[in-house]
C-alpha cells in the first residue's frame, strides 16, 4: 500500500541504506515504520478533515476519528509546524519561510538549521533519533555528515528547540495535591533534603539526593540502568555514560558544568526496560518532546525515572577553558570544584583555595543555546534537585509526579527532609532566580510600529511611522534575551550598549536608557530611523534565529522620541576645556559624530557647512517623511549646547582654505564632506529635460522644500510617469517623493534582483506598500525624447545574474534581444555618488586614491598628521551609522594626537 | 552671519537693472574675475547664482548686478540699503585664467552680462593686454557701466538691436569685422545663451572667418554650486557631460552644445511664471494695503 505520508514513503525507500548502517535490525525497523505510519495516518486523516471542512473543529475531529482531544490538538500543532496549514493562515512558529517553501512538503528540514541558528541546547537526542548515524558530537560541536543524511527530518521533529507544542507545557491541574506556580511549574512537594549515607555525602555535591535516589532505585529494582555523566579522562570534560548498577553510579556523583549530550545514548539503551535519566532542564524537555513522536516504543516508554537538576546555563568545554583562563588565569587541571553561591561563581583549586567572581561576568561564556532557555528547575522532570535555596550539604528538591522513589527513600531513612515554606528565604531566593530566567520571547511577536496608511501617506510628507507607544516599548523590551554574549553590540558600528539600554527600558528607566545610548551615540533619533538595523545589530540578534530579532531600531527611536516629547536635551558631560581649536568640515553624520565626541573630550570645535542648513545628507538627502528635519535641527542644537559652533555657507576650499583656518588658530581638521557628486549613466539622452539626478531632485524637495512650492520658491517638476533608476535608499526616497508630489505612476528599475537591493528593508517594504512598481533585472539603454527635448521613453534591457563580483554580489549581464521600452516623462538617476574634489584639490599634498577618496589609516588620520577624515569621502557611499562610527573613531584619535602634541600628555 | 546691502542703485533707464554692493568680507577676500555667488534671500527663497561683478578686498564687499526676470530677482530689487540677505555663499566656480596674450582680447557683454565682463577686462588690462570690449543690448536704456568699462578697455564698441545707441545690430557684427581684420588671441562672451551661441558660431572657424579661442560664461540653473546636484550640467558637442558650477562658469564656447542648454534653461518656465505672478499679486496687495494707510 502506498503511504499517504511522505515521511513513511521516504523511510521505506531508504530501508536498505538504514539497515546497512546497522542502527536498526529488520524487525526494529519494521516496528518503527509501523508506529510511524499509524501516527502519520492519523495526522493526514486530521488534515483531510480540516481541508474538507475548511476549519479546525477539535470536537468534531475527535468524535469522527475516535481520538483523544490531546492527540488531535498535538497533531494539529504538528501539521502546522510542518507548514501544511498555511491555507488556514496557520504557519510554523519558526523558520516559516524555509519550511513552507521546502522542496519536500510534509518532511521537516534537518537539524543543521537549529545548529546554524545557535538554538541547539545540546541534549544529543538527534544523535539517537537519526536512523543512519549521520549526526555526531565531539568537543562541544555537533556535526552532520551530509553524505549519510537521508533528509528525513526526524532529528528536527524530535528536537526540543525546533518547536514545542504548547499542549506539552506544564499547566495548572485539578489535582488538589499539585501546586502550580509560574516560576517552578507543577509540583507536589517542595523541600530541602540530605542523604543519610556518609559514603555518598563524601563524593556527592550538596545533599547527595540524586545519587541516593538512583541507588535506591537500583536496589529496589525500580530501574535497571541510568544515564549519567562521568568525569572523563580530562578535567572538566565529562562524558555521558550508561550505568547499570549503584557501584558504577557512585563514580558519577558531583556536578559538572560542561554540557553533556547524554541523550545520544538513548538509542544504545533501548534494550533496557527501566531506565533513569539524570539531566539538565533541556534534557528533560527533550524527553517531553519525544513523548509525542511515534518513536515512543524503542525510546521513550522505557524511561521510568527522570531526575532533573537545576541549571542556570552550561558551558561548552572550550568555553569553560577560556573562562578559567581569562577570569581566573588557571587551567582545568588546577580546579578541584566549581560552585555558584550568592550571585558568585566560585572555584576551588587543588589546595582548596577559593576564588570568586560575579555570576554576571561568566554569562558571556555560556552556550548560545542556553540564552533561549527559560527553565531553571527542570519543570518536565519527575523530581528536580538543585543547590539553590538550600544550606550547604543540603539539596532543594521538587517532587513533581507521583513517582514513589522519593517516598521510598524517605521511608527507608536514606534521605531526610525539611519542608520549604512559601514565606521562607529559600523559596524567595529560588523564585527570584527562576523568574530571572523566564523569558517572554515565546509568547511575544516582534512589535510593529503604527504607521500612516499607505493610501493616506502618499498624499503628504509627514513621517510614515508614528513610533512605539509606552506599552509597545515594554512588550518589545521584554523580548530581549539579555544574553551574555550580546552579538548586537558587535553588530553596531558604534557599539551602542544595546542590552543594557533595553534592560533599563524594561525597568521603565527611560532617562537612564537615554543616557546609556547617548554615551555611545549622540544621534539616536536619527539612527533609530535611518540605520539599516537588519544588516547590523538586529542581524546579529539571537532572537533572529527564531525568525524575529528584537526591534532595536524601534527601541532606539522610542527613547529619542521620549526625550523630545519630554523636552529634555540630554547632552553628555564634557571634559575640562583644553582650549584647542578644531575644525570639522561638513555637518553630515560623520562631522556631527566627530564634533560631538571632540566636544565631550573638552575641545573647542567649529563646524563649517557649505549649505545654509546643517545635517548633510540627513537634510538634503533623506526626505521629511523618513526623517523629519526638526529632529536633525534638534540634534545639532544638542551639539551647540556642548559648545560646538556651527558656521553655515562656508565652503572650505572656496570661502576659506585650510591655511586660512590654521592662521585663525585651528590645530586639527576633520574632513567629513561626504561623497556628494552624482554618478550619471553614460547613455544617450541624459541631458533631455525631465532627466534629473536623484541628488538634484531630493535636494530641491528636502533642503529647499520644493514640495511646498509655491510657498517656497524652489520649483520641482514631476511628470505623470516617473522612472527611477537604482536600488538603494536614494532611489526609494526619490520614488516615494515623486509619488507624494503627485506622480500617477512610479517605477523603479534596478539592474540586479530584489535580493541584491542595498536599500533598507523597511523602506522597500514601505515603498511597495505605497504602490511603487519594481522592475528588477532591468537596465536602461537610452533615453528617448520628443522634438521639444523632453524625455518620453526609456529603453531598457533585461538582465540576468552572473558570477559574484568583488562586492560579493552577482553581477548583472544583459540578456540579448530582451530590449523593451518604458513610457515615462521623468527619469531620476539614482545610481550612486562620487567624491567631490572641491576641498581635496586645494590640499595637493593630501593623499587620495584614484577615485578621489581620501586615504586614511584605521583611526581616520590622513598622510597629513593634523588632518583626519571619515565617512563617505573615505569609504565611498555607505551608511549614516558607519559614517558616524568613522567620525567618532577619528575624534578619539584626534584627541590623543592633540593631547600628545599640545598638552604634553602621554598615553 | 548677516549679509548686509551697503549700496544699491538702478542701472540704465529700464527699471529692471540693479547694482548692489554687499558686505561679504570672507567672499571679497577670495573673489576673482569669473567667480560667482549663490544667494538665498530669505527662509522660503531659492538659491540662485549671480556673477561677482566687482570686489573690494579692503572694504570686504562684492558688487552684484542683476536684471529682474523672475521672482527672486524682483524680490532682490525690492531690498534696500541696510537690508540683509539671509544666505550668500561663494566665491564659486573657477576664476578666469589671466595672462598677457600676444594679440588683443575681445570681451563681449550682452545685457546684464555687461557687468561680469568688467572684472575680466580689468584684470586682463592690468596683465598688459589690449582689451576690446563690445557691449550689446536691446536698446540704450538697458546699457550701463559704459565709463567704467571704457576705463579698462583700449576700445569700446556699443551696439543696440534698435539702434538707439551705437551700432544698430547684434554684437556678432562688430566681432566679425574685427576678427577679419586683425589677429585676436581670445574672445570672452557673457550674456544671453543665444548671444553666446552666435558668438561661438562666429569664431569657430567653420565659415570664412578665422577660428578664435572663445570662452562663454554659463549662467545655468543650479542649487548648490559645488557639483552636487548636477542641475547645471551641459553637454559638449561630443556628448561629454560637464558642470558649469565646477567646470565653469567660463568654458570653451566651441565645445558647448548651446541648443541643449537653451532647452534646459526652459525647464522650470511654468513654475517661474507662477512664482513671479504670485509674488506680484502679493506686492500689489501689500501696496494697496499701504496706500489705504492701514
Amino acid at each position: 500500500m502506498k503511504s499517504q505520508s511522505p515521511l513513511v514513503e521516504l523511510l521505506r525507500n531508504k530501508e536498505a541504506k538504514i539497515l546497512e548502517i546497522g542502527k536498526y535490525k529488520k524487525n526494529e525497523f519494521d516496528n518503527l515504520i509501523d508506529s510511524l505510519a499509524a501516527a502519520e495516518t492519523t495526522r493526514y486523516q486530521i488534515l483531510e478533515q480540516i481541508k474538507d471542512s475548511g476549519e479546525i473543529n477539535v470536537d468534531r475531529i475527535k468524535s469522527d476519528l475516535g481520538l483523544s482531544k490531546e492527540i488531535v490538538e498535538i497533531s494539529v500543532e504538528y501539521l502546522k509546524e510542518l507548514g501544511l496549514l498555511g491555507f488556514l493562515n496557520m504557519h510554523p512558529r519558526f523558520f516559516r519561510e524555509i519550511i513552507e517553501n521546502s522542496e519536500n512538503p510534509g518532511i521537516f528540514p534537518n537539524i543543521k538549521l537549529i545548529l546554524e541558528k545557535n538554538l541547539c541546547c545540546g541534549c544529543g537526542l538527534c544523535i539517537s533519533i537519526c536512523p543512519v548515524n549521520a549526526i555526531d558530537y565531539s568537543e562541544g560541536f555537533f556535526e552532520i555528515d551530509e553524505n549519510l543524511c537521508i533528509n528525513c527530518g526526524l532529528c528536527f521533529s524530535a528536537c526540543p528547540r525546533s518547536f514545542f507544542p504548547k499542549q506539552l507545557d506544564k499547566s495548572e491541574s485539578d489535582d488538589p495535591n499539585i501546586k502550580f506556580t509560574e516560576q517552578f511549574g507543577s509540583y507536589r512537594m517542595f523541600c530541602t533534603a540530605q542523604t543519610t549515607e556518609d559514603r555518598i555525602k563524601s563524593v556527592a555535591q550538596d545533599g547527595g539526593i540524586v545519587t541516593t535516589l538512583l541507588k535506591t532505585a537500583f536496589n529496589q529494582g525500580f530501574i535497571d540502568g541510568s544515564f549519567a555523566v562521568s568525569m572523563g579522562d580530562q578535567p572538566l570534560k565529562p562524558l555521558p555514560i550508561f550505568v547499570e548498577n549503584d557501584e558504577e553510579l557512585l563514580k558519577t556523583a558531583g556536578t559538572k558544568y560542561t554540557n553533556v549530550p547524554i541523550l545520544k545514548l538513548l538509542h544504545d539503551a533501548r534494550h533496557h526496560k527501566k531506565i533513569a535519566v539524570v539531566g539538565t532542564p533541556c534534557i528533560m524537555k527533550a524527553l517531553k518532546k519525544i513523548s509525542i513522536l511515534p518513536l515512543n516504543k524503542p525510546f521513550y516508554e522505557n524511561i521510568v525515572l527522570k531526575i532533573g537538576v537545576f541549571c542556570m546555563e552550561s558551558f561548552d568545554y572550550h568555553k569553560i577553558v577560556k573562562l578559567l583562563k581569562n577570569e581566573f588565569q588557571v587551567y582545568p587541571s588546577d580546579i578541584k570544584k566549581m560552585d555558584i553561591d550568592k550571585g558568585k561563581f566560585i572555584i576551588y583549586d587543588q589546595d582548596s583555595n577559593i576564588s570568586k567572581i560575579p555570576i554576571k561576568s561568566i554569562k558571556k561564556y555560556g552556550r548560545f543555546g542556553c540564552f533561549f532557555c527559560d527553565d531553571l528547575t527542570a519543570e518536565y522532570a519527575d523530581i528536580s534537585v538543585g543547590s539553590i535555596g538550600s544550606e550547604p550539604g543540603w539539596s532543594t528538591v521538587l517532587i513533581r509526579t507521583t513517582h514513589d522513589i522519593c517516598q521510598k527513600a524517605l521511608d527507608m531513612n536514606l534521605i531526610i527532609k525539611k519542608p520549604i515554606m512559601e514565606d521562607s528565604k529559600s523559596y524567595e531566593t529560588l523564585s527570584k532566580i527562576s523568574i530571572s530566567k523566564k523569558k517572554k520571547f515565546y509568547e511575544l511577536r516582534r512589535v510593529k510600529m503604527l504607521e500612516q496608511a499607505p493610501g493616506e501617506r502618499i498624499k503628504n510628507f509627514e513621517e510614515v511611522s508614528f513610533g512605539l507607544s509606552d506599552n509597545m516599548m515594554k512588550l518589545e523590551a521584554q523580548r530581549c534575551l539579555q544574553c551574555g554574549l550580546p552579538l548586537c553590540v558587535t553588530g553596531c558600528p558604534v557599539n551602542i550598549r544595546i542590552p543594557e539600554f533595553i534592560k533599563l527600558l524594561r525597568e521603565e528607566k527611560q532617562a537612564a536608557a537615554l543616557y546609556k545610548i547617548k554615551s555611545s551615540n549622540l544621534l539616536p533619533a536619527i539612527c533609530g530611523r535611518v540605520c539599516p538595523q537588519e544588516v547590523q545589530c538586529e542581524n546579529s540578534c539571537l532572537l533572529g534565529s527564531l525568525g524575529e530579532p528584537i526591534a532595536i531600531g524601534y527601541l532606539e527611536r522610542y527613547i529619542a522620541d521620549w526625550e523630545r516629547k519630554n523636552k529634555l536635551k540630554e547632552c553628555p558631560e564634557c571634559a575640562a576645556p583644553t582650549g584647542i581649536k578644531i575644525v570639522v568640515i561638513g555637518s553630515g553624520p560623520a562631522g556631527l559624530a566627530c564634533a560631538g565626541e571632540l566636544a565631550m573630550r573638552g575641545h573647542d570645535v567649529t563646524i563649517f557647512e557649505a549649505f545654509h542648513a546643517g545635517g548633510g545628507v540627513l537634510t538634503y538627502g533623506i526626505p521629511e517623511f523618513r526623517l523629519p528635519k526638526e529632529i536633525v535641527k534638534d540634534e545639532i542644537e544638542t551639539l551647540k549646547m556642548m559648545g560646538v559652533k556651527v558656521n553655515y555657507n562656508a565652503i572650505i576650499g572656496k570661502t576659506l582654505t585650510i591655511e586660512d583656518l590654521q592662521e585663525m588658530g585651528f590645530k586639527a581638521f576633520f574632513i567629513g564632506v561626504g561623497a556628494g557628486l552624482p554618478a550619471f549613466l553614460n547613455i544617450s539622452g541624459l541631458n533631455l529635460n525631465g532627466v534629473v539626478s536623484a541628488n538634484e531632485f531630493l535636494t530641491r524637495s528636502n533642503l529647499m522644500k520644493a514640495y511646498r512650492f509655491p510657498e517656497y520658491d524652489t520649483p520641482i517638476k514631476i511628470g505623470k510617469i516617473v522612472t527611477v533608476i537604482g536600488g538603494g535608499n536614494v532611489a526609494l526616497d526619490s520614488a516615494r517623493t515623486a509619488l507624494r508630489l503627485g506622480a500617477e505612476r512610479v517605477i523603479i528599475t534596478y539592474r540586479r534582483s530584489e535580493t541584491e537591493m542595498p536599500a533598507r528593508k523597511e523602506e522597500y517594504h514601505h515603498a511597495a506598500e505605497e504602490g511603487i512598481e519594481f522592475q528588477f533585472l532591468t537596465n536602461p539603454v537610452k533615453f528617448v525624447g520628443d522634438e521639444k527635448g523632453n524625455v518620453r521613453k526609456m529603453e531598457v534591457v533585461k538582465m540576468k545574474l552572473g558570477e559574484p563580483d568583488q562586492s560579493g554580489r552577482r553581477s548583472p549581464i544583459p540578456i540579448e534581444n530582451s530590449e523593451y521600452s518604458i513610457d515615462t516623462d521623468t527619469i531620476i538617476v539614482a545610481v550612486g555618488t562620487k567624491a567631490n574634489p572641491i576641498l581635496t584639490k586645494t590640499i595637493p599634498e593630501l593623499k587620495i586614491n584614484k577615485w578621489g577618496y581620501i586615504e586614511t589609516n584605521d583611526d581616520g588620520q590622513t598622510n597629513i598628521e593634523h588632518i583626519f577624515a571619515g565617512g563617505d569621502i573615505v569609504t565611498g557611499a555607505a551608511t549614516v551609522i558607519s559614517a558616524m562610527g568613522a567620525g567618532k573613531k577619528a575624534a578619539k584619535a584626534m584627541d590623543e594626537y592633540l593631547r600628545r602634541k599640545f598638552l604634553d600628555e602621554h598615553n | 552671519m548677516p549679509y548686509k546691502i551697503l549700496e544699491k542703485k538702478e542701472l540704465g533707464k529700464s527699471g529692471v537693472l540693479f547694482e548692489i554692493i554687499l558686505s561679504t568680507p570672507l567672499i571679497a577676500k577670495k573673489a576673482h574675475a569669473g567667480n560667482f555667488i549663490l544667494l538665498r534671500i530669505n527662509e522660503t527663497g531659492e538659491r540662485f547664482p549671480l556673477t561677482i561683478a566687482d570686489y573690494d578686498r579692503d572694504e570686504g564687499t562684492i558688487t552684484i548686478v542683476f536684471q529682474v526676470v523672475g521672482k527672486s530677482t524682483k524680490q532682490l530689487s525690492h531690498l534696500n540699503i541696510g537690508d540683509e540677505i539671509l544666505d550668500v555663499v561663494g566665491p564659486l566656480g573657477n576664476k578666469i585664467h589671466i595672462q598677457k596674450y600676444e594679440h588683443p582680447v575681445i570681451l563681449i557683454g550682452g545685457g546684464v552680462g555687461i557687468a561680469p565682463i568688467y572684472p575680466q577686462a580689468k584684470e586682463l588690462k592690468e596683465a598688459g593686454n589690449t582689451v576690446i570690449c563690445i557691449l550689446g543690448a536691446r536698446n540704450t536704456d538697458l546699457l550701463f557701466w559704459r565709463e567704467k568699462l571704457r576705463s579698462v578697455s583700449d576700445e569700446l564698441i556699443i551696439c543696440t538691436d534698435d539702434g538707439t545707441e551705437g551700432i544698430k545690430g547684434v554684437v556678432t557684427e562688430p566681432l566679425k569685422n574685427i576678427i577679419i581684420r586683425r589677429k585676436i588671441s581670445i574672445v570672452v562672451a557673457i550674456g544671453p545663451l543665444i548671444m553666446m551661441k552666435y558668438v561661438a558660431r562666429t569664431t569657430d572657424g567653420s565659415g570664412d572667418l578665422p577660428k578664435v579661442k572663445t570662452y562663454a560664461s554659463l549662467n545655468t540653473i543650479m542649487i548648490d554650486g559645488t557639483g552636487m546636484c548636477g542641475g547645471c550640467r551641459f553637454t559638449t558637442v561630443q556628448g561629454e557631460i560637464y558642470h558649469s558650477c565646477v567646470d565653469g562658469p567660463d568654458v570653451d564656447a566651441h565645445m558647448v552644445d548651446f541648443d541643449n542648454l537653451l532647452n534646459r534653461a526652459t525647464r522650470f518656465v511654468d513654475q517661474e511664471k507662477e512664482s513671479l505672478e504670485q509674488y506680484e499679486d502679493e506686492c500689489r496687495a501689500l501696496n494697496k494695503f499701504k496706500n489705504e494707510g492701514c
